[in-house]
């Protein structure tokens, strides 16, 4: 852990600005092996997620009939990764498919975050009968498995890329609800929100600017950890046809459109779990390292 | 202990109660009449208002829930509409290849998870330790549909070693059966083995810090004693609640492995429900899967206690 230790002349823990802690985090976070592989896979993925239609050889959509189930011709060849049931590129459909993953990721956890955040900081800073009621409530969320909600919620909701994001999102929720609450419980007891309320400072005074930027660092870990694991839910709800839906190029889709033809086209079920084994692995990573990083007890330790 | 344990189960009921409403209502909000798929696409506007009634279809939502509730209360899961079976009755037919697949993962996990957290923390920063923590960094970013799938493209289609799927019972024929087992059970065992190497290891590290080890080892008791009788067996305490938590998500995962494997368990009932939109049978199963789930939650909890004096007669948590 000797690249974690704080460089001398950092500010002390008390002075130092929310900013500044997520400056030192990236710097530290990208000088540490893991880390860097974790930033730079995600980045990697994110940024072909931005530029598919730059970077993709054909159309996801567009079909050759002719073509049907081509084995992967390499780099050069006319169809890098092969085609898949219907003649379409199978290089193109996984470029746009990270554009899917990203965003149903995206949706969930911002979704998660939302209501999770909001519910827990309410229930933890007012206490009393509104938090036993928020409580049971998410509990009741967490009693399920969480492929089966999403296989539930969706079914109800309907299949769709869109619905399994909401899916998802509501798995979240309780997550976020509980790191907050928790969170905010420990900071009430603290000397600065008794020093501010003796002052006379609003309830939302105390929590947005004094309680917020000190429980920042635990969700931010939880962001990086709901994304790959709404990542992977929405691929497994695709597999299992309630989630994107044909002809959209879904990694998890593809993967459960593949499982007719991997006697003849066995490529066809290997490369779009690549892409997403490439995108949990920068997803993963960049979790494990940002929580040593974010660590209280390894800031500590520097000085 | 006693009182501690009485609690935990009062606290059980509301949990259950807001979980069968919220199947209840997320089962109800299913696009689709159910009145429909039980007569059939041939039947008459008469024929469905007269199985409207009869299902009790007609009554207000609240009403129909507490006749449900009632029911479920009885284990009455009521009827299938497409195969018009008990669903008590479908359900307990695939219980047993479901709890086979299971039981089987986690044996799988924790032969796995242990042996690879034990080798990690005796070689610690060596390249054991390497090895494991590169092999938990990798399972952990396999899907599980996807580890399947390689499995069926590898020893089924090329090697021809094992059946792509289907389950062949252990008391029909058990020299196939374990042959069809393998592929799902190691499939549905990969991740939660990380876990449990990590768990393994990182325990197995604290315990050999332990005063006690070092007077073990001071009293001159060869190292393979030091290491099975005195270390492991404190080591593995954490490590048997942690196996509890995954056997909870592998219910879960059994659903999606299950479809990969054509498995015929509980996950594949409920995405056949699901797809004939038979609903009594999806809100039985899921009912039933919350109800063993929040149940191991509790046995877990309790087992800390059980394991962990402090944390025993609730008053004061740790946090």
């Amino acid at each position: 852990m000797a690249e974690t230790a704080i460089r001398p002349g950092a500010l002390p823990l008390a002075q130092r600005q929310p900013e500044s802690l997520f400056k030192m985090a990236f710097g530290r976070l990208i000088r540490n092996p893991l880390g860097a592989f974790g930033v730079g896979m995600t980045g990697f993925l994110v940024l072909v997620a931005i530029i598919a239609p730059l970077i993709s050889p054909y159309d996801p959509l567009e079909v050759h009939t002719d073509l049907k189930l081509l084995a992967p011709t390499g780099l050069g060849g006319q169809f890098i990764l092969g085609t898949d049931q219907y003649g379409r590129d199978i290089l193109s459909r996984i470029i746009w498919g990270t554009r899917i993953s990203l965003e149903v990721g995206l949706v969930a956890v911002a979704l998660g975050v939302l209501v999770g955040v909001t519910t827990g900081l309410i229930g933890g800073y007012w206490g009393g009968n509104v938090e036993a009621v928020l409580s049971r409530i998410w509990d009741t969320i967490l009693a399920f498995p969480a492929v089966l909600l999403g296989v539930a919620v969706t079914a109800a909701l309907g299949p769709g890329t869109l619905n399994a994001a909401l899916a998802v999102a509501i798995i979240n929720m309780p997550i976020f609800y509980r790191i907050t609450r928790a969170s905010i419980l420990v900071e009430n007891e603290k000397d600065y929100v008794t020093a501010a309320r003796a002052l006379g400072a609003s309830d939302w005074r105390i929590v947005f600017r004094g309680m917020m930027p000190n429980i920042v660092s635990p969700l931010l870990v939880q962001v990086t950890v709901a994304m790959g694991q709404a990542v992977l839910l929405e691929a497994s709800l695709s597999f299992l046809g309630l989630g994107a839906q044909p002809p959209e190029p879904s990694w998890g889709s593809m993967l459960n459109e593949s499982r007719q033809y991997l006697r003849v086209a066995g490529h066809f079920g290997i490369f779009p779990g690549i892409a997403l084994m490439m995108l949990l692995a920068g997803l993963n990573t960049l979790s494990d390292s940002l929580r040593d990083v974010l660590d209280p007890r390894q800031i500590q330790k520097g000085h | 202990m006693g009182a501690y344990l009485i609690k935990r189960l009062l606290q059980l009921i509301p949990v259950l109660i807001l979980a069968s409403i919220l199947i209840f209502v997320i089962l109800h909000s299913i696009p689709g009449d159910p009145a429909l798929v039980y007569a059939g696409p041939d039947a008459t506007p008469e024929t469905l208002a007269a199985v409207r009634a009869d299902m009790g279809l007609d009554q207000p939502w609240p009403v129909q829930y507490l006749v449900w509730a009632e029911h479920i209360v009885r284990l009455d899961f009521g009827q299938s509409y497409t195969s018009k079976y008990p669903v008590g009755e479908l359900i307990s037919q695939r219980v047993p290849a479901t709890l086979e697949l299971a039981l089987s993962a986690v044996l799988l996990e924790i032969v796995i998870g242990i042996s690879f957290g034990l080798m990690a923390a005796l070689y610690q920063r060596r390249w054991p330790d390497f090895v494991v923590s590169a092999y938990c960094a990798i399972v952990m970013s396999v899907p599980n549909f996807w580890l399947g799938i390689l499995l069926i493209i590898f020893f089924a289609l090329q090697l021809g070693w094992l059946p792509p799927g289907n389950r062949v019972e252990f008391l029909s024929n058990p020299g196939v059966a374990w042959k069809s087992l393998i592929m799902p059970a190691f499939t549905l065992a990969l991740f939660a083995s990380a876990t449990v190497a990590r768990f393994t290891r990182a325990s197995m590290l604290e315990v050999l810090g332990e005063d006690y080890i070092r007077t073990a080892r001071a009293k001159g008791l060869r190292e393979r004693v030091v290491i099975t009788s005195h270390a492991l067996r404190n080591a593995l305490i954490p490590v048997i609640t942690i196996v509890g938590i995954q056997f909870g998500y592998m219910l879960g995962g059994a659903v999606v492995v299950e479809s990969v494997f054509t498995w015929p368990g509980m996950g594949r009932l409920i995405m056949q429900g699901i797809s004939s939109r038979d609903y009594t049978v999806v809100q039985g199963s899921l009912i039933l899967f919350v109800a063993v789930f929040v149940l191991l939650n509790l046995i877990i909890d309790i087992s800390y206690a059980f394991f962990d004096p402090r944390i025993r007669l609730g008053g004061k948590k740790a946090s």
